[in-house]
């Protein structure tokens, strides 16, 4: 009932037992998302105003969140939907660690927008009143039904590796045990069921590509539907998404590099594996500096007076550090790494996906803050200012903490690897993905 | 249903700022004191902006009163998520503030950027608490909802509601916003743009007369004279 | 059926869009429900 997999025992090897090492993480993780929590409520009681936002810099830091982690959610799609589609089976092992990444990363981008609204108890005012013509109604249906989806896709994923777990791990608690059962939802691992499992997996990996298009894109078009210079371009949907699934490959490999060490995967996780994320990786980061060339190149060549202001405040003005040093670290250091000492070597290719990572959340700064800096009737006159205040950085922090927690739990609890998708035969007797070679 | 509609004449603007500190009186706008108010905090439903070219000595000032455009095309309803801003019948654009949600959408989508938000609950310092405008219309608004001119339409209610009151039909020179009744050098108008006898329609028709940004295609309904 | 007019109001009147997404979610949830159903029913009575 459950496909042989030769790496069995390494990658159940994690769930036995929750070590100390393991609660000293949590409990600070959890201090941090905590400590995030509570000021979150203090600034629901004073109001907005204890961040360092203001008129005309509404938007800043809680909304580059909120994009940047709606944009790591594209990791998991990415490899597990699309690269799916395009039948790339060596895919197979990386699938559930990079599903994590979005399932996880998906509420925290949420609870930005909680974090941002003036009246977040208002919420559902957008349920009663929602008026279609919003962007942000867009965006709610968009990732609400990406939510939905992503955690069905990974549930279903999951299933057969729960079965498995629950007729494995006989030396687990009581409680963990009954879990299994329960969340097994009674699999026998039938060649019916696989089958069935298959073809489902199949329809939705499409419908989750065209979701993810559109999920960033619909994030993209909050800044490009209003006329603001900086925002108001058509290349906005685009840039947005190739971003998304370049944070999102990096964070992949920084995922995979860390459990592989911590949980001793090295056999199930073949450096194969990170060359070829790192081809990919090579392709998005040029095709992101060929995004910002088509964009900087028209908005400067075009010289009109207030997309010049946003844009000599990215060149050379108060923005001049953050963007040259997003350039620098999103595109000019990972493409000479990626090139020269990226092949065949995880240290290097983690240290590359972590600056494109912290460049990524500067470029969702920078697409922010400069345009609202310069507004359109003030830009002759007026230079507005913001800084983040202690707000704001904590729940930054938080928001990265919880999403590392809910991660490490649950590599506690579940394998990180599917089982099934990386056995050598299914009981359908098909082989429906290659196993990974184990050479490296 | 008339349109109403602003023009104010540059060459007659002294930049005195009455208007200003007529509209916080009448509306109720918190004052944000000199912390908040160098952090970006301010709310002016109506400020004085100095438009500066040149260096000394040739420099060419304008002086521009901006209230709200209430625009016909306006850029912030199309974004609000739950229409808690809206354009009424008469071409006002308003705005809920038991609905507002605080997302302030719609503060980044203006170009004209007059929508201002409500950081912390109102405060006032202890002698103008006594003098708030008690016209429930304008009750002080809550922390975390959006607020901008509203060409004070609760004149306009207590302009028809007098009318009716009196058992006279209501005309359009009954209804005047606080910043047009206090302006010393009459630099403000207010009326019906659709009355192509008011007083409004000649004046935006003048060829001294434009619009802020005209070319976003916002429509905007205050209108301004040219100096010089 | 002036269908200029029903796009406006649509469009133009708070409400409707949030019945949009409660219809959207409501029927991927209905969808993702029978969907593991079937799923998890092809081991049984074959």
């Amino acid at each position: 009932m459950h496909p042989e997999n030769k790496h069995e025992k390494i990658i159940l090897a994690p769930i036995h037992r929750v070590t100390t090492g393991d609660r000293i993480l949590w409990s600070i993780l959890a201090g941090l998302l905590l400590t995030g929590i509570a000021l979150w409520v203090y600034q629901f009681i004073e109001g907005l105003g204890v961040t360092g936002l203001n008129r005309p810099v509404y938007w800043a830091t809680y909304l580059t969140n909120f994009v940047f982690f709606i944009g790591l959610a594209h990791s998991g799609t990415f490899i597990s939907a699309i690269l799916r589609v395009a039948g790339q089976s060596w895919r197979a092992p990386l699938t559930r660690a990079a599903e994590a990444i979005t399932l996880f990363s998906l509420p925290f981008g949420v609870a930005a927008i909680l974090a941002d609204m003036g009246r977040p108890e208002r919420i559902f005012n957008v349920l009663f009143f929602g008026r279609y013509q919003s962007p942000l109604l867009w965006d709610f249906t968009a990732v609400g039904l990406y939510l939905l989806s992503s955690m069905v896709f990974f549930y279903l994923s999951l299933l057969p590796d729960i079965a498995l777990c629950r007729d494995r791990l006989t030396d687990v608690p009581q409680w963990q045990q009954k879990m299994y059962r329960v969340l097994a939802l009674g699999w026998q691992g039938t060649p019916e069921q696989f089958h069935r499992l298959e073809r489902v997996l199949d329809g939705m990996a499409i419908f989750m590509t065209m979701l993810v298009v559109t999920v960033h894109t619909v994030v993209s078009w909050v800044f490009g539907m209003t006329v603001q210079p900086g925002w108001h371009t058509a290349l906005i949907g685009p840039f947005f998404l190739l971003g998304a699934i370049l944070s999102g490959t990096a964070a992949v490999v920084i995922v995979l590099s860390i459990l592989r060490k911590v949980y001793n995967l090295e056999k199930a996780l073949p450096v194969k594996l990170f060359n070829s994320l790192r081809k990919l990786l090579i392709t998005f980061t040029l095709g992101w500096i060929y995004m910002i060339i088509a964009e900087y190149l028209t908005a400067g060549y075009g010289n009109m007076t207030e997309e010049m202001h946003v844009v000599q405040d990215k060149f050379t003005g108060d923005y001049a550090l953050l963007f040259w040093g997003m350039v620098v670290l999103v595109f000019i250091l990972p493409l000479l790494i990626f090139i020269f000492k990226g092949k065949n070597n995880i240290g290097w290719m983690v240290f590359a996906s972590v600056l494109i990572n912290i460049g990524m959340w500067i470029e969702r700064y920078i697409v922010l803050v400069p345009t609202q800096v310069s507004p359109r009737l003030f830009h002759e006159m007026a230079h507005a200012k913001y800084f983040p205040s202690i707000v704001e950085i904590m729940i930054t922090v938080a928001l990265f903490a919880g999403m590392a927690l809910l991660y490490t739990v649950f590599t506690r609890f579940f394998p990180i690897i599917p089982l099934w998708e990386t056995a050598e035969e299914l009981p359908t007797g098909e082989l429906s993905h290659q196993p990974a070679t184990t050479q490296g | 249903m008339p349109r109403w509609g602003m023009v104010i004449d540059l060459d007659k603007c002294s930049a005195c700022q009455s208007c200003t500190a007529a509209c916080r009186m009448e509306n109720n706008t918190p004052v944000a004191g000199p912390d908040q108010a160098a952090a970006g905090r301010t709310i002016l439903w109506n400020e004085v902006l100095p438009f500066i070219e040149g260096e000394y000595p040739n420099v060419n000032v304008t002086l521009i009163p901006r209230p709200c455009m209430h625009c016909d095309e306006p850029a912030c309803i199309k974004v609000c998520p739950v229409q808690a801003t809206y354009k009424n019948e008469e071409g006002i654009v308003l705005i809920d503030y038991d609905r507002c949600i605080g997302c302030r959408f719609c503060t980044v989508a203006c170009p004209y950027t007059v929508r201002y938000f409500n950081w912390f609950a109102p405060q006032w310092p202890e002698e103008l608490k006594d003098h708030l405008n008690p016209d429930p219309e304008v009750a002080p608004r809550p922390v975390g909802v959006v607020e901008k001119c509203t060409f004070c339409a609760h004149r306009l209610r207590k302009a028809r509601e007098k009318a009716e009151a009196e058992g006279r039909a209501f005309q359009a020179t009954d209804y005047i916003p606080a910043c047009v009744q206090t302006c010393p050098a009459h630099a403000r108008y207010f009326g019906d743009l659709d009355d192509p006898n008011s007083l409004v329609s000649e004046l935006a028709s003048s060829p001294r007369a434009y619009r802020l940004m005209e070319e976003l295609g916002t429509q905007p309904k205050v209108y301004y004279l040219k100096q010089g | 059926m002036d269908i200029g007019n029903l796009v406006y109001a649509f469009f133009n009147n708070p409400g409707p869009g949030g019945v949009v997404v409660v219809t959207v979610l409501g029927l991927a949830c209905v969808i993702y429900y029978f969907l593991t159903r079937w799923i998890v029913y092809g081991g049984k009575g074959k």
